[in-house]
């Protein structure tokens, strides 16, 4: 017994000094990088400049692949923002510093990908986080947390030791520029924040899913975005939701769940909605290599559609009508 | 509780250190039971009740079915026994799929039933302890077994965690014992033991979790995907579900010999089997001999000629496909593999070879001794790769009904693999997603990477046993395999093992 808890001790301190210098490199800042996330720093500039009068598109991917910026500020005469980077993020983030930077005169459009909305996916994917913060440190006070020991220690524990083995053994490389053969580049985004790196590719083939939207969480998901809602108008701007893009396998696939969600926010949400799923089909050739994200043409569409969406809205509502339509 | 998951990792040591600390089996088998139930309640603590509830039922019946004498009440407890793990087993796996299929008939003959159907979850593994206590009661009324008086060791063999889940499924005459003595720690068991938990980890999580991904993105919708990639995404399957199943097996098979518990082989590189038959050998081992002993042979074996033994086999096959799913696709799979066995394609291979080459024996103590995979030649001859080819073909073509949505799905991809062979733009889709991404090279080169390291090791329980080997170079590729696990893992698939469903 004693010289198998020897071995394995002296077995388990190798694996510790290997660990440690990974998570240690790994938990280094760095701010140069050009990883995909890295654009949040990009997007952090956008959101604080000093424009006027800007529509700021807030979600996750869907949002980054999915509109078409500058067509969007030119139909509603804004300078456009994407903050939209990735779902993993949540929802908490994203709403937390548009809330802090938002101005009068700004419009904001939310387009939250469902499975945030109704699960504990709207407080982030801590492998996420981490790499986020990693990018930003400064960005931990915009995140909530809805942390739970069980939930680390059964899914997300293996996930962030995954992320910083590799972000680990990456910099211990020399922090050497990646070669990325995908899209998944900082450097792929425009100066509105739109992804456009797969512009002209050919699309992807990619499975849609149809998991993820639980009751309870989309109650407190509502609660965040009616205060959200109140914030904004409290500093003078306008908010709007629009459904994220869905393909039809997908909205077969959700069905029940996505209807109930849609119903729960028309009757529960301040935010008027300007765009439900249902307007916001998409056929599969139109999404480049997921569930959300949308080649050029189908963002081009989409951005119409919201545009479209909005301005039918502003007008209804300086004829006297609902706030709130679906 | 999962194996692959931060939670096992800290609650492995810790158990292990406190069952070694503890020396005496009643104690050992007192912290087993409660880290068992702790393991098992992680998913839903109510789950702890119906296994309760099945353990102390049997465990009441052995015992009477150990005291009686007449032949008529021996047969009232089995009966009781056999309905109770039977009855359980049926309401919470197979009662919704009978009810909906009853219903589907009558509607065809005109008559509309009502709805009836249950809204329960199926528990974890249930399928798994039932057919475990099943096997304690028959050993028992057969008189291979004698029933155990004391209930700790009978509750530490139903739920002893490593194997609770998802097996192996171990008999009574085997585990048992195991449990009602005094256990010493053996070096060389635990160290093959940790050896084991590391490959399994490996297959699970860096290989059937990343073919999973193919997998799903093809299965999904089969009707939009050509007949090369169907295959394609086929091969990944029947890869995906050995590495995942058999990764579990090996986790549970080296945590036990972490606790001095010697659980039995479950799985013995079947892709390397020559015929469907020999197949079932090494596939699922555990689960093969208990239809074996417990279906097949009560049904009359192969005794009284070809006819009934072909319908022995048949039938055994379709009780075993039901065993793994309430659906119309897993009795299909249960009865083509039934009929490729039954028609001789099983025994081919035996008669030509003496009937010795790929047929488990008895080794030293009675303990079954499974032979070499493919001969013992390093280089196969040309013959035995064709016939591992064809079997492997045989195979896969059946996980279509195993892996598809429903029956109407299976036909409609097996239909797929005929029709598109030889369509150039069939290929040519295939052509065009390997050439797009990672994810075809990668898949590919873990498939070769598998293949060969399997083959060469063959010999071996476990790939990673590499005894011969100097120890730096040992810890070394230990180390390699450990890291390389963590770092090819897929972040955020949080798969559950395939075979938790049934």
């Amino acid at each position: 017994m004693t010289s198998f808890l020897l071995r394995c001790s002296g077995f388990a301190l190798i694996q510790l000094v290997i660990a440690w210098v990974l998570i240690s490199k790994a938990l280094e800042p760095a701010s140069e990088e050009n990883a995909y996330l890295a654009a949040i720093l990009d997007k952090r500039e956008l959101i604080t400049d000093n424009s006027q009068a800007r529509v700021i598109t807030v979600g996750g991917s869907n949002v980054a692949f999915g509109f078409d910026s500058k067509a969007l500020g030119s139909r509603l005469d804004r300078k456009p923002v994407n903050f939209g980077l990735h779902a993993a993020l949540g929802m908490h983030f994203p709403l937390n510093f548009v809330e802090a930077h938002v101005r009068q005169g700004d419009m904001v459009i939310l387009s939250i990908e469902f499975t945030v909305l109704g699960s504990a996916a709207m407080y982030g994917e801590p492998a996420h986080v981490q790499q986020l913060l990693g990018y930003w440190p400064g960005a931990k006070p915009w995140f909530e947390t809805d942390f739970s020991w069980k939930r680390f220690m059964d899914r997300e524990a293996l996930d962030l030791l995954h992320q910083w083995v590799v972000r680990g053994k990456r910099r211990l490389k020399g922090d050497a520029p990646q070669v990325i053969q995908n899209v998944y580049q900082r450097c792929n985004f425009n100066e509105f924040g739109d992804m456009v790196g797969h512009y002209g590719h050919s699309p992807k083939p990619w499975q849609p899913t149809g998991a993820g939207i639980q009751a309870d969480s989309v109650d407190r998901a509502i609660l965040r975005l009616n205060r959200f809602h109140e914030a904004c108008l409290k500093k003078g701007a306008k908010v709007y939701y629009s459904s994220p893009p869905v393909s039809p396998a997908r909205l077969a696939l959700l069905g029940n769940k996505l209807s109930g969600l849609e119903t729960t926010l028309s009757q529960r949400m301040t935010i008027p909605v300007v765009n439900t799923a249902d307007e916001m089909v998409f056929q599969k050739d139109e999404f480049y290599d997921s569930q959300y994200h949308l080649t050029q043409a189908a963002a081009s569409r989409r951005s119409r559609a919201v545009a479209n969406g909005i301005l039918k809205h502003e007008s209804q509502r300086s004829a006297g009508l609902p706030k709130v339509w679906q | 509780m999962t194996f692959t998951s931060l939670t096992f990792i800290c609650f492995l040591p810790l158990v292990f250190a406190l069952y070694w600390l503890l020396r005496t089996p009643r104690r050992q088998n007192l912290l087993l039971i409660l880290a068992s139930y702790l393991f098992y309640g992680w998913w839903d603590y109510r789950f702890c009740a119906l296994i309760l509830f099945s353990s102390v039922l049997d465990f009441v019946l052995g015992w009477y079915l150990g005291q009686a004498k007449s032949k008529r009440s021996r047969r009232l407890l089995l009966g009781g026994s056999l309905f109770a793990n039977l009855g359980m087993l049926g309401l919470f796996k197979y009662f919704n799929f009978f009810a909906e299929s009853f219903s589907h008939l009558a509607t065809g003959f005109g008559w509309t039933p009502g709805s009836v159907t249950l809204n329960i979850v199926l528990p974890v593994g249930i399928s798994f302890y039932t057919f475990q206590t099943l096997s304690y009661s028959i050993d028992i009324y057969r008189g291979k077994i004698r029933a155990t008086k004391n209930i700790l060791d009978y509750l530490a063999f139903v739920s002893f965690f490593p194997q609770l889940v998802a097996g192996p499924i171990e008999r009574a005459s085997h585990l048992l014992p195991q449990f009602e003595k005094q256990r010493c720690f053996d070096q060389q068991m635990a160290r093959s033991g940790g050896r084991l938990i590391l490959w399994g980890f490996f297959k699970k999580i860096v290989i059937a979790d990343r073919l999973g991904v193919i997998v799903d993105q093809f299965y999904t919708q089969p009707e939009l995907v050509s007949g090369p990639l169907l295959a394609f995404a086929t091969v990944c399957f029947a890869f995906q579900i050995y590495c995942d199943f058999s990764a579990y097996s090996d986790i549970a098979i080296g945590t036990g010999r972490l606790f001095g518990i010697r659980l039995m082989r479950n799985f013995a590189y079947p892709y390397f089997s020559q015929s469907v038959g020999e197949f079932w050998r090494r596939w699922h081992i555990s689960l093969s001999t208990w239809f074996r002993d417990y279906v097949y042979i009560p049904l009359g074996g192969s005794q009284r000629g070809a006819f009934r033994r072909s319908r022995n086999l048949l039938a055994t096959f379709v009780v075993s496909g039901l065993w793994h799913g309430a659906g119309w696709q897993f009795l299909a799979w249960g009865g083509v593999h039934g009929s490729m066995v039954a028609s001789g394609h099983g025994n081919r291979h035996r008669q030509k070879k003496g009937q010795q080459e790929s047929a488990i024996r008895k080794g030293d103590g009675g303990r079954d001794v499974i032979p070499t995979p493919g001969g013992e030649r390093n280089i196969p001859t040309v013959k035995t790769l064709c016939n591992m080819a064809l079997t492997f073909g045989i195979v896969c073509l059946c996980w279509v009904f195993f892996r598809a949505a429903n029956i109407q799905d299976s036909f409609l991809i097996i239909g797929r693999f005929f029709t598109d062979a030889f369509s150039y733009s069939a290929w040519q889709e295939l052509l065009a997603f390997a050439g797009e991404g990672k994810l075809f090279k990668r898949a590919v080169m873990l498939l070769g990477f598998l293949v060969v390291v399997e083959w060469i090791q063959r010999r071996q329980m476990c790939p990673l046993d590499l005894e011969w080997c100097p120890a730096p170079l040992r810890w070394t590729l230990y180390t390699i395999v450990l890291w390389g696990t963590l770092y090819y893992m897929m972040p955020s698939a949080g798969q559950q093992f395939i075979y938790f469903e049934f």
